[in-house]
């Protein structure tokens, strides 16, 4: 006997259950595709340094305040900046192409 | 350089300008690792983590540099040094040859792409450089493919500056336990 109150069918059971995996595959997949994007003014913060600084140079002989300055601030911004300053760039112009939340 | 930048060099700059690479390709591999672990230096307060630790270990010891024990300061430097790069061995002319050859007919992949397939011009490159040479590399087309440009480059750089030696250049001489 079916207690009372439970009046779906198996097959509307079966049908929640498809929907609710559908949603949570849908929710992860948004996560796993959505590009991180920063907020308006970090994007501000980092294009206003981003255009003021050199590329850097291979073999480079001398400390760089400017890579390591945007590397921070990509820190700052709860990212983690790899360790070759060429991709810091790299992930810094992705950025600001990337664009912000509005 | 920035006004920003330049402060921080000013502040934070142990790593001498003007020198080339010291530390040996082994010894950068580590540097990496090292660095790959520490935390967010915005977020550090109070006791340095084991990690900064052996990161001013590793700079003292090996890089034989000079660091305070402070966060801003070992973060810096051990971004300086992995700037600096390592140490390239002097190649023979038969050596350069080859390898400028195999790296002629392989694609330019990441750094850090690290697939190996058993066969092809990666793998040559690859098998070259610890076999025929005895270097070590990180296994991995993208570490075999960097690591024999970089040769490559440096013994076209010595071709067209004699005076360009390893012997001109400074050698860290012990490797602390963090190589072992």
């Amino acid at each position: 006997m079916e207690p009372e109150g439970s009046e779906e069918s198996d097959e509307e059971i079966a049908d929640a259950i498809a929907e609710s995996e559908r949603l949570r595959l849908e929710s992860e997949q948004a996560k796993i595709t959505k590009p991180f994007k920063l907020s308006h003014k970090e994007w501000q913060k980092l294009n206003a340094f981003f255009i003021t600084i050199e590329p850097p140079a291979q073999d480079e002989l001398y400390a760089s305040g400017d890579h390591y300055t945007l590397a921070l601030m990509l820190y700052g911004f709860g990212l983690r900046p790899p360790e070759d300053a060429f991709k810091v760039c790299e992930m810094a112009e992705n950025l600001l192409l990337q664009g912000y939340d509005e | 350089m920035t006004e920003q930048g330049q402060q921080i060099v000013v502040t934070l700059n142990r790593v001498p300008n003007g020198i080339a690479a010291w530390l040996t390709y082994s010894e950068y591999q580590v540097l990496r690792a090292l660095y790959a672990a520490l935390e967010n230096p915005h977020t550090e307060t109070g006791p340095l983590s084991t990690n900064y630790v052996a990161m001013h270990s590793f700079l003292s010891y090996v890089a034989k540099l000079d660091v305070p024990e402070t966060v801003p300061a070992i973060h810096f430097n051990a971004f300086a040094m992995l700037r600096r790069g390592y140490k390239q061995e002097e190649l023979t002319e038969g050596e350069y040859v080859k390898l400028r050859r195999l790296l002629s007919e392989a694609e330019r992949p990441d750094i850090d792409d690290i697939e190996l397939h058993e066969e092809g011009t990666h793998r040559a490159i690859y098998n070259y450089l610890i076999r025929g040479l005895a270097l070590s590399v990180a296994r991995g087309r993208g570490p075999a493919w960097h690591r024999a440009n970089k040769l490559v480059t440096a013994h076209e750089r010595r071709k067209s500056n004699p005076m360009l030696t390893s012997d001109s250049l400074p050698i860290a001489t012990n490797l602390p336990e963090l190589l072992h």
